[in-house]
């Protein structure tokens, strides 16, 4: 072991290493053997030096090994169950919270630019199958803290997740080419859900925005 | 430096919760091996810290091995409100209470709350099942250990007595020392490597 490496684990030992680099070392040690049992002998030479007069016991040689064999057969922590038990709401809530603000900025976007997408016409006009997804764009107004949405090529959304809701819901608000909303009874399927792109929406005056996995409807605009 | 009798020791100090805090965070998101990290940090303290509750050295691992499987299955739970080693010091202490109730025996050693774990862990006193032939050993490690330090290098000594025995920081030893506190890293490091090797046959005879 170099001289870098021992300063590394000594440091480590004490928590004085912090970030990316604490988490480096903590990969080593579980997958470097050597590095392992330095990391145990300084911790049992610590100890002794400690309670050598106290008369206590040292573990086994194996005992590590042991309860690591016991482990074995338990499930994997994933995660602290404090977040598992909060699962369920703050599901909902991100849910909600994403429909909501998608709400929030399209009804700002009609007052400020109520035409504010004749720029996309011509995008609109190409047919709506090869914009895969959405993305908030900046530079379209004389006014640097105006921004507006309009589809953009080439990104491909995360597969799950906030984004993909958020974007399928501005998918559902936004029509290419057209006013901000989609005129009554207009079914569009602007989206190749084949390429990871946004799901198919509808809309009817009665049902207003609906999807097939549609879990919390934006509601009829 | 000839014998060191009589010192003071840092026994109940932990060091490293950051450290600890990111392995249970790493067992957290299912790394395994991290825990192992764990037990190999913690298994000599929570095993004597058992067997002042229990009748054998064997009786003590077979309790900690429990109290180590317990504390992986509550990992879960923990949100760092208290430092690991206390955490899991309660869990060792509260398996060794329940394994003597199960046996039908009395907590005959100090019931010790669980809250004194960490300095109960420290305490000194005698076990259970201490024999003469463990007070022996225990004599002729200390002795060993005592021979081991004579022998180290004076900068290394320093360091490593400031550290187990003064229970001083790095930073306290460099300042101390008056050097980098690298260079305090890497004597310690050095000092405990040389002491396992000349405490190296002595264990062994132990374990056979």
């Amino acid at each position: 072991m170099n001289d870098e490496t021992q300063k590394e684990l000594m440091a480590f030992m004490e928590g004085e290493l912090t970030g990316l680099r604490a988490n480096r070392l903590a990969m080593r040690l579980q997958s470097e053997r050597g590095l392992r049992e330095a990391w145990e002998s300084q911790y049992r030479v610590s100890f002794l030096l400690q309670n050598d007069r106290n008369g206590v016991q040292l573990a086994s040689a194996d005992f590590a090994d042991r309860v690591a064999w016991a482990i074995m057969s338990e499930p994997s922590i994933l995660a602290p169950q404090t977040g598992r038990r909060r699962g369920v709401s703050w599901s909902f809530w991100m849910k909600a919270g994403s429909v909501a603000a998608v709400l929030v900025v399209s009804v700002t976007l009609v007052g400020v630019f109520p035409n504010n997408i004749a720029s996309d016409q011509s995008v609109a006009r190409g047919g709506s199958g090869h914009y895969a997804t959405t993305a908030m764009l900046r530079g379209f107004s004389s006014r640097s803290d105006e921004f507006h949405l309009r589809p953009v090529a080439g990104f491909t959304p995360r597969s799950s997740g906030a984004d993909v809701l958020i974007q399928r819901d501005i998918q559902r608000l936004w029509v290419p080419g057209g006013g901000n909303y989609l005129a009554p009874s207009q079914i569009f399927t602007a989206y190749d859900s084949g390429q990871a792109g946004l799901e198919s929406a509808g809309y009817t005056p009665a049902a207003g925005i609906s999807a097939a996995s549609m879990a919390f409807p934006a509601g009829n605009p | 430096m000839g014998k060191i009798m009589g010192r003071s020791t840092a026994g109940g100090q932990e060091h490293g919760a950051p450290s600890d805090l990111l392995l249970v965070q790493r067992v957290q998101k299912g790394e395994k091996g991290a825990f192992d990290l764990l037990v190999r940090k913690y298994q000599h303290k929570v095993i004597s810290l058992v067997g002042r509750f229990v009748r054998t050295p064997e009786e003590a691992e077979d309790v900690a091995q429990e109290a180590f499987v317990k504390a992986y299955r509550a990992l879960a739970n923990f949100r760092g409100d208290s430092a690991f080693y206390t955490w899991l010091y309660r869990i060792a202490v509260n398996t060794a209470k329940n394994h003597l109730v199960a046996q039908g025996r009395q907590v005959s050693i100090v019931d010790a709350e669980t809250e004194d774990a960490e300095q109960f862990a420290s305490a000194d006193g005698l076990r259970e099942y201490d024999t003469p032939e463990g007070l022996l050993l225990s004599k002729e490690l200390a002795e060993h250990i005592d021979t081991a330090l004579a022998a180290l290098p004076e900068d290394l000594r320093t360091a490593v007595t400031l550290r187990e025995f003064e229970g001083l920081s790095y930073d306290e030893i460099a300042q101390v020392m008056e050097c980098p506190v690298g260079t305090v890293r890497s004597r310690i490091f050095r000092a405990r490597e040389s002491i396992a090797k000349v405490l190296a046959p002595l264990l062994e005879q132990e374990k056979s």
